[in-house]
């Protein structure tokens, strides 16, 4: 089958274990405010605008295709799990050897979850390790059969506090804090992430209420930090949507292993990235 | 006042390398090429080339003989009293004296080929090959007279004056070393004064006189034994081996090295045994080996029977790089059989220090292309890394290694614009007469390389490579007239990616998708492009070399580097017994070759450099994937024992942690299980991102970790050039 994408990256060392390759896919169910992949929210083919890319040939009148400058691009295509395998087939030897494999990511990866399945398959069968990355804010009917094609779960808390989940994502953290317990109860390996963003949770009240949850489950691999990524503010500009974040840095190295600190002094194994 | 550690030894002689270098770019201005670990001479001194040839230069025999003798005689002399060896180079005789080639051997019958196809056709080129340092450590200098003196006799009056030229090479180095040892010897005389004297607040370095002495009266004693004698002790072979790498660096420039690992083995086992050497001085001797000069040295791989030459020295070998952290340049032979522990800690070592060392070659394609050659797998795994770009046998093999290349984005050129002459236009036609051309230009430079080989001898014998290689003395001849057993000449292709990524464009925009014709891509190339900016993005975004997705810029490269690979191999037909190995590179000739290259359909304006060596072009992908980037590479080796090597150049950030370091370590063994020959990573410092950052145009290779990715730092935005910037300026 075909899904929607936005594009695959090859020689990631920080989507889960080894060298991998990650496919992001297109469409997301929450809008967080600090997203630095705003492209992959809506689960729709977009068009950007980089006008200072643009060199004014006019071209892109007759069709956005012909905009060979980066001014004028269109974000998403289809792709089949085939053809998306392909792509992914060609590291195989890295994969093997570094114990890495494919990451599906996003956007959300359980937005499309027929096409993550399909790929995940195509990978299993080929012995290539498969993760996903997810908000896991889903029905867990929806989840579980994702579940079982992956060889790893990446997911994510963004803060304890409900409300400010809410107001910050646009979806309430309940189901997936509750999601997550059940995937621990199913026995499987899992990682959790936490952005960590200016101004939301950058302070060590709320890592540690993170933290806490986290230190009473059994299978969890590690918890990981990862610093405030601005690169979303060129694609927001380009796809005209508004930025809250407008001109907000990435945290210093001290303030991100302090907040590691924090973390570790739950028992909970950290990691920064 | 004290005893200094040895590293606090090393630090003091780093510094004062620092501050030489620093004199030498004051003095001579930058050079782009190694540091070597020449220093300049003394203020005030003069030495003047005798020259037998009516334009002011030396050549021949008696010329280099006497020249280099005369040099040797005066070259100032240099001690170290904290430094376990003695002697600095200061000189490159081949660069004082004049034209390289003797006028009296025309060639302006080649010269149109090699300026029509932009050969470097490698003619008065010199070194570039490896000699057996074994032999001369088993020999010693006195050895190499007596071996000398022997063939002498037996090869008759013919020979003679060969002979007397390496004779009088030999007596030379001996001159040099013994003069250096009177040098010592007026310094422990200082040093004793000093020692026996009261106020020793006016010495340098902080260092206690006697164990200065003791350094001195240690360094004496070597230098005294090896001045004449084979070495015995592991102190005594690093003091063989910084004399025997000085009169090459001198004669002409050879940077190359041995199996350091293999070659120090016997005599670190021996000395430890002895209960004369601890790990802890070996480090040091070792560290000092690689300050004297920067000379290449490869470290563990197969021995001729397979098994892993790796051992306890390689370790310290690494370890006394690391110590000294400076230019450097080893290179890891991977085999299947390597100890992990030692190439993880490599891997770490090459994170860590961030001056690009060690680098690494890949056995499994060394070997097996080599063996095409006809060569059996034990000599095959002798051919080791001691150069730029290249592997040779030590001692056994003449080789113009990195000498001799072809501009095959220029080919295209010649070929491009004769195709646009013809009535019918296609790119089957363009690929037909590309292949005429490409036949043309490597037959020039096979021209090229046997009229060198012709007349090199009577322009510049290889007197100081001639000594540790076996044939030369004993034929009494030249190792480029034959003397050398083997000659296995060297032949690289540059410009692999402008090539394939033109035909690609041309393939897709014209002839698939229609979106343009051949006169308008034609007059807008001829124009460099001007007023035609749609059109070169156009190019410029088609399938690439590079991409690994399927498309047809990889499938391009495989093609032209096939071509290339059979018109190289076809020479053997033309001058046997030689055997002539294609390769990839570029290296110092990237941008020079781009200049002599007008545009190109790749959206390439005239001028702009070529890509380098093997490796695609800038922006070849968004993420810049480095498994794509080493999948392309691997598939276009010429698979003759030469290499098409890998320049990576990446980020700081991506080593953090332990799982870091096992996937680069993962990477580089699946690049090589791929086919690759050679790797060389850059692991970048904070100084070059921020030139880069000041002007990204000059690191057009640079690679550098945005998040989850890699890109090439010239294709961010200044923006995400700034946070890339920040992100490494924050994590130190």
């Amino acid at each position: 089958m075909k899904g929607i994408i936005t594009e695959i990256q090859r020689f990631s060392l920080r989507d889960g274990p080894g060298i991998r390759t990650v496919v992001f896919l297109k469409g997301c169910n929450m809008a967080c405010q600090w997203c630095h992949n705003p492209e992959t929210i809506s689960p729709k083919p977009q068009l950007a605008f980089y006008a200072e890319n643009c060199i004014g040939c006019g071209k892109c009148e007759t069709s956005p295709d012909l905009c060979f400058a980066d001014a004028k691009v269109i974000i998403g295509k289809e792709m089949s799990s085939t053809e998306i395998y392909d792509q992914i087939a060609r590291d195989l030897p890295y994969y093997k050897n570094s114990g890495g494999g494919v990451t599906l990511s996003g956007g959300e990866a359980l937005m499309q979850p027929e096409f993550a399945i399909e790929i995940l398959g195509l990978c299993k069968e080929a012995g290539i390790h498969g993760a996903i990355e997810t908000n896991l804010s889903f029905d867990w009917e929806e989840i579980e059969p994702v579940l079982a094609a992956c060889d790893l779960v990446m997911a994510d808390i963004k803060h304890m506090n409900d409300s400010v989940h809410v107001e910050r994502t646009g979806v309430s953290n309940k189901k997936i804090l509750a999601n997550i317990a059940k995937l621990d109860g199913t026995g499987k390996k899992f990682i959790v992430k936490t952005p960590v963003i200016p101004g939301v949770n950058d302070n060590e009240r709320d890592i540690e209420d993170i933290a806490l949850f986290l230190s009473k489950l059994k299978n969890l691999e590690c918890f990981e930090l990862l610093n405030f990524n601005p690169l979303g503010a060129k694609k927001r500009e380009g796809l005209k949507v508004s930025n809250p974040f407008k001109g907000a840095l990435p945290l210093s190295d001290d303030r991100m292993e302090k907040l590691a600190e924090a973390a570790r002094a739950h028992g909970v194994k950290v990691r920064r990235s | 006042m004290g005893q200094l550690s040895y590293s606090e030894r090393i630090e003091i002689l780093k510094k004062r390398k620092i501050e030489q270098t620093q004199e030498k770019v004051c003095k001579e201005g930058g050079l782009d090429e190694d540091d070597y670990g020449r220093v300049v001479p003394p203020d005030g001194f003069s030495w003047s080339v005798i020259p037998n040839h009516a334009n002011g230069s030396f050549y021949g025999l008696e010329g280099w003989s006497a020249n280099f003798s005369s040099l040797l005689e005066s070259h100032p002399i240099y001690v170290d009293p904290l430094d376990a060896f003695a002697g600095r180079w200061m000189f490159f005789l081949s660069r004082m004296k004049g034209p390289i080639w003797n006028p009296d051997f025309n060639y302006d019958h080649l010269r149109a080929d090699f300026a029509r196809y932009n050969i470097l056709p490698g003619i008065g080129g010199d070194a570039h090959f490896a000699t057996d340092y074994k032999m001369g450590l088993e020999l010693g200098w006195n050895g190499l007279i007596e071996k000398i003196g022997k063939y002498k006799d037996l090869n008759g009056e013919v020979k003679r004056p060969f002979y007397e030229a390496e004779e009088k090479t030999v007596r030379a180095i001996q001159t040099w070393i013994k003069r250096t040892s009177g040098r010592i010897q007026e310094l422990m005389d200082f040093y004793k004064n000093l020692s026996n004297c009261e106020d020793l607040t006016n010495i340098k370095d902080s260092q206690d006189p006697k164990d200065i002495l003791e350094n001195l009266e240690n360094m004496k004693k070597a230098n005294d034994w090896v001045s004449e004698n084979p070495p015995r002790t592991m102190r005594e072979v690093c003091q063989w081996i910084c004399w025997y790498n000085m009169a090459k660096r001198t004669y002409n420039r050879d940077g190359a090295g041995c199996q350091l690992d293999e070659i120090l083995r016997p005599y670190y086992e021996r000395d430890v045994e002895a209960g004369i050497l601890d790990d802890d001085e070996a480090r040091f001797l070792i560290a000092c080996l690689l300050l004297n000069d920067t000379h290449y040295y490869q470290l563990a791989g197969p021995g001729e029977d397979g098994k892993d030459m790796g051992s306890h020295i390689s370790f310290l070998i690494l370890e006394a790089a690391e110590m000294l952290n400076s230019s450097c340049n080893i290179t890891i032979r991977v085999h299947d059989g390597i100890d992990q522990g030692f190439f993880l800690k490599s891997v770490k070592c090459l994170l860590s220090n961030k001056n690009g060392f060690p680098r690494y070659s890949g056995d499994k394609a060394l070997v097996e292309g080599f063996m095409r050659c006809g060569f059996s797998a034990e000599l095959a795994r002798q051919r080791i890394a001691v150069g730029c770009n290249w592997m040779s046998l030590p001692g056994l093999e003449y080789t113009l290694n990195d000498l001799v290349k072809v501009n095959m984005a220029k080919v295209f050129e010649v070929s491009f614009a004769q195709m646009m002459t013809e009535p019918s236009k296609s790119v089957k036609r363009l690929w037909e007469i590309f292949k005429i051309h490409s036949r043309k230009a490597v037959e020039a430079a096979g021209r090229g390389i046997d009229f060198h080989l012709s007349f090199q001898e009577l322009n510049e014998p290889e007197l100081v490579l001639n000594l540790l290689s076996h044939g030369p003395i004993e034929k009494g001849l030249d190792a480029s007239a034959g003397g050398a057993k083997h000659m296995n000449l060297a032949i690289d292709g540059a410009g692999i990616a402008v090539v394939a990524d033109s035909f690609s464009a041309l393939e897709q925009r014209i002839e698939k998708e229609a979106l343009t014709d051949w006169e308008e891509v034609w007059n807008a190339v001829s124009s460099n492009f001007q007023k035609s900016e749609w059109l070169r993005l156009m190019l410029s975004k088609s399938s690439r070399y590079g991409n690994d997705d399927g498309g047809a810029g990889n499938d391009w490269g495989v093609r032209i580097s096939k071509l290339f690979t059979e018109e190289v191999r076809r020479l053997n037909t033309i001058y046997p017994p030689r055997n002539f190995i294609p390769g990839w590179f570029s290296w110092a000739n990237t941008i020079e070759f781009g200049k002599a290259t007008g545009a190109t359909p790749n959206g390439r304006k005239s001028g702009e450099p070529i890509n380098h060596g093997a490796n695609p072009l800038p922006r070849f992908r968004t993420d810049g994937a480095v498994t794509a980037l080493a999948n392309t590479i691997a598939s276009i080796q010429p698979g003759y024992g030469n290499t098409a090597p890998i320049q990576l150049e990446l980020d700081p950030g991506i080593a953090i942690t332990e799982e870091d370091v096992q996937s680069l370590a993962a990477m580089i063994k699946t690049f090589f299980e791929l086919g690759a020959t050679l790797l060389n990573i850059n692991i970048i410092d904070k100084g070059k991102v921020l030139a880069a950052h000041s002007n990204p145009d000059l690191y057009p290779d640079l690679v550098v970790r945005v998040t989850g990715f890699t890109a090439y730092f010239s294709m961010l935005s200044q923006e995400f050039r700034q946070l890339v910037v920040d992100r490494i300026i924050a994590s130190r």
